[in-house]
C-alpha cells in the first residue's frame, strides 16, 4: 500500500501538542524537585551540617533544570519515537515517523533526527517549511535523518474512503 | 339460508376489495400524496395533539397511576444503586466514542488543511 505522507498542519499541529505535554512534564517536575529540596524563588537555605543532605542538593537546582529542561525533550522524543513509532501529539494527529525505506526508526536515527530539528529551528522554521516543497513532504531534519512522516488513522478503509487516496 | 349466504358472499367480497387496496401501488401513491398535503398534515398534526394532551390530563389525575411510577422509579433507582456497572460502562462507551468523534475530526480537518496549504504554496510559486 503507497503511503501517503503528512503534512505542515498535521505536523504542526502535533509538535504543539507535544510541546505543551513537554512544558507541563518539565514545569511539573521542576515544580516537584523544588518541593523536594526546599528551593524557593529566593534560594536554598544554606546547610548547616553535612547530613543536611537535601540542602546540599538543593545547591544543584539552578544547574539540573536547565539541563533537565535540554534532556528531558531529548528522551521523550528519542523514546517515543523509537518504541512506537510516534509521540502523544503524533498519535493524536494519526501519523507515524518511519525510515525512509520504510522501516521503523532505531535509537541512531531518532537521536539523529532530533537534533537536525535544531537545525531547522535555526534556519528560521525554513527547514520546517521546506515539507511544502520537498517530494514526499520531507522536512529538513527528515532529510538529514532519512525520515518520513505519513498518516496512520489506524483504520485505514474509513480514511482512504474519505480522501480518495491510500494511507499506511 | 340465502341470508347466510349473501352475508358470507358480502364479507369475501369485502375481504377482497380491502386486501386489493392494501396491496395497490396506485393506492398507496394516493395517500401519500394525500398526507404531505399541509392541510392534511396540519389537521392530523392537531388531532393527534388534542388525542396526546387528553390522555396526558387524564393520567395526570390518576392517583393509581402516580403510585406506579413512584414505586417503579425507587425500585430502577434501587437496582441502579445496587448495579452501577452497567450505567457507567454506558457512560464510559459514550465519553470513548465522542473522545473518538473528536479525534477523527482533528485528523481529517488537519488532513484537508495540509492540502489546501500545499496547493496554495504550489500555486504561489507556480508549480503543478
Amino acid at each position: 500500500m503507497t503511503p501517503r505522507y503528512a503534512g505542515l498542519v498535521s505536523r504542526g499541529a502535533a509538535r504543539v501538542v507535544d510541546m505543551a505535554l513537554l512544558a507541563v512534564l518539565v514545569g511539573g517536575a521542576g515544580w516537584l524537585v523544588q518541593q523536594f529540596l526546599g528551593g524557593d524563588a529566593v534560594g536554598c537555605a544554606p546547610a548547616q551540617s553535612w547530613w543536611q543532605v537535601r540542602r546540599h542538593l538543593c545547591q544543584f537546582i539552578p544547574y539540573v533544570i536547565p539541563v533537565a529542561a535540554v534532556w528531558f525533550p531529548a528522551l521523550y522524543y528519542v523514546l517515543f519515537w523509537t518504541t512506537v513509532g510516534q509521540t502523544p501529539g503524533m498519535a493524536l494527529l494519526g501519523l507515524r515517523l518511519l525510515r525512509s525505506d520504510g522501516g521503523k526508526v532505531g535509537p541512531v536515527t531518532a537521536l539523529k533526527r532530533f537534533l537536525a530539528v535544531t537545525l531547522s529551528m535555526v534556519t528560521l522554521g525554513m527547514g520546517f517549511l521546506m515539507v511544502l516543497v520537498t517530494e514526499r513532504r520531507r522536512t529538513l531534519h527528515d532529510l538529514l535523518a532519512g525520515t518520513v512522516v505519513v498518516y496512520d488513522w489506524g483504520d485505514a478503509s474509513r480514511a482512504r474512503a474519505r480522501t480518495g487516496r491510500a494511507v499506511v | 339460508m340465502a341470508r347466510l349466504v349473501e352475508t358470507r358472499l358480502a364479507e369475501a367480497l369485502i375481504d377482497q376489495v380491502l386486501r386489493a387496496l392494501m396491496e395497490s401501488r396506485t393506492l398507496e401513491q394516493l395517500v401519500i400524496r394525500l398526507l404531505e398535503r399541509p392541510e392534511v398534515s396540519g389537521a392530523i398534526d392537531a388531532q393527534v395533539d388534542r388525542q396526546v394532551d387528553r390522555v396526558l390530563k387524564a393520567l395526570e389525575n390518576d392517583d393509581s397511576l402516580r403510585q406506579l411510577v413512584r414505586e417503579q422509579a425507587d425500585a430502577y433507582l434501587k437496582h441502579l444503586t445496587e448495579h452501577p456497572e452497567p450505567v457507567r460502562q454506558l457512560i464510559q462507551d459514550q465519553s470513548r466514542g465522542m473522545a473518538r468523534d473528536i479525534q477523527e475530526s482533528v485528523r481529517a480537518a488537519a488532513l484537508d488543511a495540509d492540502d489546501v496549504v500545499e496547493t496554495w504554496v504550489h500555486r504561489k510559486l507556480g508549480r503543478s
